[in-house]
């Protein structure tokens, strides 16, 4: 364990110049990196303020801040220090409380990799943007950035929360970039309400937690003072719920997702591969932190974990389902980030599960497959992000109905899409795979629960996972084969060109680091397995991490192993010598022709498939999940029209009733207001006559 | 322990013999199906004058198509033959070194089946959009059901790897239990779906309403079209080792020696010889299903696994 450094309140005068001294620690590169951020976003606002054009260099130089902040993480893991610092900063009584331990800088790693590969797409991709527009995205980027970070150092509630809803705040003014159309400032509103319900949420949850804090005053809400408490048991449970609730409707989970499918769409897409790479992850952080950290494993019941598992197979599922429906890249992609989280979930679920019925093994199994799929998902998820913005940008087309034949015109982000597509497909020998892997394999272990209930749960929360997945994989044919492969169905993707050299960097790092990921899970699995031991003093069994970097092996090899390197190089080996023998043995070149098609002689685009018609056959399977609308003609009719609406159920059944219940309950309250001034002044008498009764 | 180069001469010979039974069996099928509808059934190897005449006619690109098309035929294929390496063949002796478990396995079926869509859509011709959609679609169901399957085996095996489940379940006793029973039963169903056989896609038409894997390979020609076809019999033979190593692994060996080799190919010349004609005799009196209720079909598959894992929690333990 690393030096802990005090500072004491009052702030004394060499605090600071202290904190330098005492030499480099990771959370010392953190605070840097935070700093560098803040001071990136106002210059790239000033410089192009002040010189009337676009300086895309501040991205690259985020970027660079982004790689520091990535090598402070894996220092902090490697080393497994934890560092902390009082900051003279804050409340009375309770001053800044930062702390970096190892959950911290594994999710710093995640923030910064994503952070240094979009920035350096972004450098490409804001540069043609106008001066105004480019202000605002280089100020609110890295402040957004630095924000997140800060939220992943925070050591007390006060600070937690600051940071917090700076990054909901940053987050918002970047969905809101094109503020001058009503659907992206009606998509920003709901972002706001739900961000803000969340953040009141984490709030209550936080004051019910400092009640039984040890200390009393503002003292209490340091995460420290925190976990030495102790709650009822009722409490416990309030706490529980409003905490999932709060970050799970900044995660995307069921019912509190109505905002993704809206706000990615609306923000530009480096910003919806932040929000969705990093941001949705900050939230499972803030959960892992809460639960595993604040309420105490002592404190967790084998129910609790039934209900994130239970949530995160419903999300899984619901989520897959209802990307199946979109023909909009983007908001398909955020459909997909409620199916990820969910995943997420299931193996976060099933760690509680398993730690409160004292099953060691599949607990931290499933905690690291769970903790592992945040990290792919966050590189697979940024990595699509990025090729949809691209494909939008080069195309003009938020529609992939009008796309078709990428492939030729923009050859590199094809290949990069159809690496991201295989690995959220949770396809072999990609990283996808090998976090769904690990998360069946502890999902295996429910045959040493006691209950049948929980026992029939995990099988069916699997079997669920694995629907999602088949179902993804149907969803990523349905985007690449219609938008890259076949012909163009309009002019847009006729004329479309590749993508510039930066944006390809930015693609192609994430594109390397889902098969770097895929084929060498082992580093990365041994760096998670110090997290869990530093979080909850067990690790996975000995014997499955001693075994070569060549071999995943959760227990025994007579159980379970996976070694995708093998897998992959065999693949390779065969490939190779399939094509060599046919070349040496065939060597006739093929002859290109018409297509043969049944011999049906036209042929047009439209005649391709559409991604409504692609989803058809899951529309009718899965009916209940969707609420359609839809409008066939009457064969008389002489202006024929065929409509299809899909929408979400959690609109009509939830979302729209509590909007009406609250303007009902404004309504009420509005009879209160635009009295008299005689009446205000009943008002003030009542209440201080009641404030009397009450409180004497 | 782990590393498989000592085996290498081993794992060779069993990808061969994957290789040429794939064919073979298809060959087998055929002729029984041809004695059972009164034809005059073509020979056994009548599937390798096939593929060795389509190797050696001109292949035809359609135009328009990118390279993904070429590219696809052969990762089907050699997917095929590496997914042909974590399955036990002749003997279980070389289960713990296996490269990948059983939902590895599953996993490589699902990426030839995602590759063999997207070359079917590449063309960009109705045809291919159809059958690429419509092999997501029966893959979708089949792939859950396959994981269901495979967690009623691991509950009596305590082991996704397939070797190890087939050791365990072989020195098991040879009466069944009801978990096993409906396990088998899924994934005869699941058997049926993925490779296209009857009732759900018919191998020998061509017509629009119903064919699903034909409609996928419509463009192709030539030598790609043969190593399609070919990855397709492995394919068969691959679902159908697998099924006999977890339900019927009685007569395979467990322990070096080639003594214990032969008598384990000879058993399994004669459970492939029976699950060939087997297969022929229910394609014969099956009628081909609606595209439409196909799913229904596969979550038939997907409720039997169900019950099959369900059955074990609560009538066997």
């Amino acid at each position: 364990m690393g030096a802990k450094r005090r500072f004491l309140w009052p702030p004394q005068k060499n605090d600071m110049t202290e904190l330098l001294k005492n030499g480099a620690s990771p959370l010392v590169f953190s605070l840097i990196s935070m700093l560098l951020w803040t001071v990136w976003g106002f210059l790239g606002y000033g410089l192009s303020r002040l010189f009337s054009r676009p300086f895309p260099v501040v991205f690259f130089l985020s970027a660079m801040t982004g790689v520091l902040l990535a090598v402070s993480g894996v220092w902090g893991i490697v080393t497994g220090t934890t560092g902390s610092v009082l900051l003279p900063w804050g409340l009375p009584g309770l001053p800044f409380h930062l702390r970096q331990d190892l959950l911290s800088s594994y999710f710093l790693v995640l923030l910064g990799t994503i952070a240094a590969a979009v920035s350096v797409y972004s450098t490409g991709f804001f540069r043609r943007e106008t001066h105004e527009r480019f202000a605002w995205i280089s100020l609110w980027i890295p402040v957004f950035l630095a924000a997140m970070a800060g939220v992943l150092i925070s050591d007390d509630a006060f600070v937690f929360l600051l940071f917090w809803e700076g990054m909901a705040l940053a987050s918002f003014f970047l969905v809101m970039t094109d503020f001058d159309r009503e659907w992206v400032r009606e998509a920003g509103f709901l972002y706001l309400l739900m961000a803000h319900l969340g953040t009141s949420l984490i709030l209550v949850s936080f004051v019910l937690l400092s009640l039984g804090s040890p200390v009393s005053g503002p003292g209490a809400f340091a995460f420290d003072m925190l976990r030495q408490g102790s709650v009822s048991r009722g409490m416990l449970f309030a706490i529980f719920f409003l905490s999932l609730a709060g970050f799970g409707a900044k995660a995307g989970v069921l019912p509190l997702h109505g905002w993704l499918p809206e706000a990615h769409p609306a923000a530009p897409a480096p910003v919806s591969a932040f929000m969705s790479g990093v941001m949705l992850k900050i939230a499972i952080y803030g959960l892992m932190r809460m639960d595993f950290g604040l309420l105490g494993m002592k404190n967790l019941v084998p129910g609790m974990g039934a209900t994130i598992l239970a949530l995160g197979a419903f999300s899984a599922l619901f989520g897959v389902l209802h990307a199946l429906m979109q023909h909009e890249p983007k908001r398909l992609l955020a459909y997909h980030s409620i199916e990820n989280i969910g995943i997420i979930l299931i193996g976060f679920g099933l760690s509680i599960l398993f730690f409160a019925t004292r099953h060691p093994i599949p607990a931290t199994m499933a905690l690291s497959a769970s903790l592992f799929h945040t990290l792919n998902h966050a590189l697979f998820k940024s990595l699509l992000f990025l090729g949809a913005g691209s494909v939008i940008a080069r195309t003009g087309s938020h529609d992939i109905n009008r796309l078709g034949g990428l492939v030729r015109r923009m050859p590199y982000t094809a290949l990069f899409f159809l690496i991201g597509a295989l690995s959220i497909s949770g396809l072999p020998p990609f990283n996808g795979f090998v976090s769904e892997w690990l998360t069946f394999q502890s999902a295996l272990w429910a045959t040493d629960l006691g209950e049948t209930m929980f026992r029939s749960l995990v099988v069916l929360a699997a079997a669920l996972l694995a629907l999602a997945s088949a179902l993804t994989a149907m969803c990523f044919v349905k985007v690449v084969g219609i938008s890259f492969l076949g012909n163009p169905r309009s002019s847009g993707a006729e004329n479309a060109r590749e993508t510039g050299v930066s944006e390809r960097i930015g693609m192609g790092v994430l594109a390397t680091a889902c098969i770097g990921a895929g084929l060498f899970p082992v580093p990365i699995l041994k760096g998670i397995d110090r997290v869990i031991r530093s979080m909850v003093g067990e690790g996975l069994p000995l014997p499955s991490l001693s075994h070569q970097w060549l071999w995943l092996v959760p227990v025994s090899s007579g159980q379970a192993q996976y070694s995708p390197v093998l897998l992959a190089v065999s693949l390779g080996v065969i490939l190779v010598l399939a094509g060599v023998l046919v070349r040496i043995f065939l060597n006739r070149p093929p002859r290109p022709s018409l297509p043969w098609n049944c011999g049906y002689p036209v042929r047009t685009p439209r005649m391709q498939d559409s991604a409504d018609a692609f989803g058809q056959p899951i529309r009718r399977f899965f009916a209940p999940f969707f609420l359609i609308d839809r409008h066939l003609p009457d064969p008389s009719d002489p202006a024929p029209e065929y409509r299809l609406r899909i929408e979400d159920p959690h609109w009509e059944f939830l979302y729209r009733p509590v909007t009406r219940f609250v303007l009902f309950l404004s309504g009420l309250a509005e009879l209160l207001r635009n009295r008299r001034i005689s009446v205000y002044l009943v008002y003030s008498f009542v209440t201080l006559f009641l404030l009397l009764i009450l409180l004497r | 322990m782990n590393v498989s180069a000592d085996n290498l001469p081993g794992d060779f010979l069993r990808v061969l013999l994957i290789v040429f039974l794939g064919p073979l069996f298809l060959g087998w099928v055929n002729v029984v199906r041809g004695i059972l509808s009164n034809r005059k059934p073509p020979g056994v190897f009548q599937p390798f004058r096939d593929l060795f005449r389509l190797l050696r006619k001109e292949a035809i690109l359609p135009s328009g198509s990118s390279v993904l098309f070429r590219l696809a035929p052969y990762v089907v294929f050699s997917t095929m033959l590496v997914a042909s390496l974590l399955i036990p063949v002749v003997s279980t002796v070389t289960a713990y070194r296996a490269m990948g478990d059983a939902i590895v396995l599953v996993g490589l079926f699902a990426l030839a089946r995602v590759f063999m869509a997207l070359a079917a859509m590449d063309a960009g011709t109705p045809f291919g959009d159809l059958g690429g959609r419509r092999e997501m679609m029966v893959g979708f169901l089949a792939e859950p059901a396959t994981i269901l399957v495979l967690f009623t085996t691991y509950l009596l095996s305590h082991s996704t790897m397939t070797g190890v489940t087939s050791e365990v379940l072989r020195e098991g006793s040879i009466l069944p239990t009801p978990s096993l029973v409906f396990g088998a039963l899924a994934y005869f169903l699941i058997l049926l779906g993925e490779n296209g056989r009857i009732p759900i896609d018919n191998p020998a038409t061509h017509l629009e309403l119903t064919m699903i894997h034909e409609a996928m390979l419509l463009e192709y020609s030539g030598r790609y079209l043969a190593l399609m076809e070919w990855g397709s019999s492995i394919k068969l033979i691959l679902y159908l080792l697998l099924g006999i190593s977890f339900f019927f692994p009685w007569g395979m060996t467990g322990a070096p020696g080639w003594r214990g080799d032969l008598l384990s190919s000879a058993a399994l010349a004669g459970k492939l010889f029976v699950s060939g004609a087997g297969l022929a005799l229910f394609e014969t009196i099956m009628a081909k299903l609606r595209i439409f209720r196909v799913p229904e079909f596969m979550t038939l598959a997907f409720l039997l696994a169900i019950l099959g894992f369900l059955s074990h929690f609560i009538l066997e333990v």
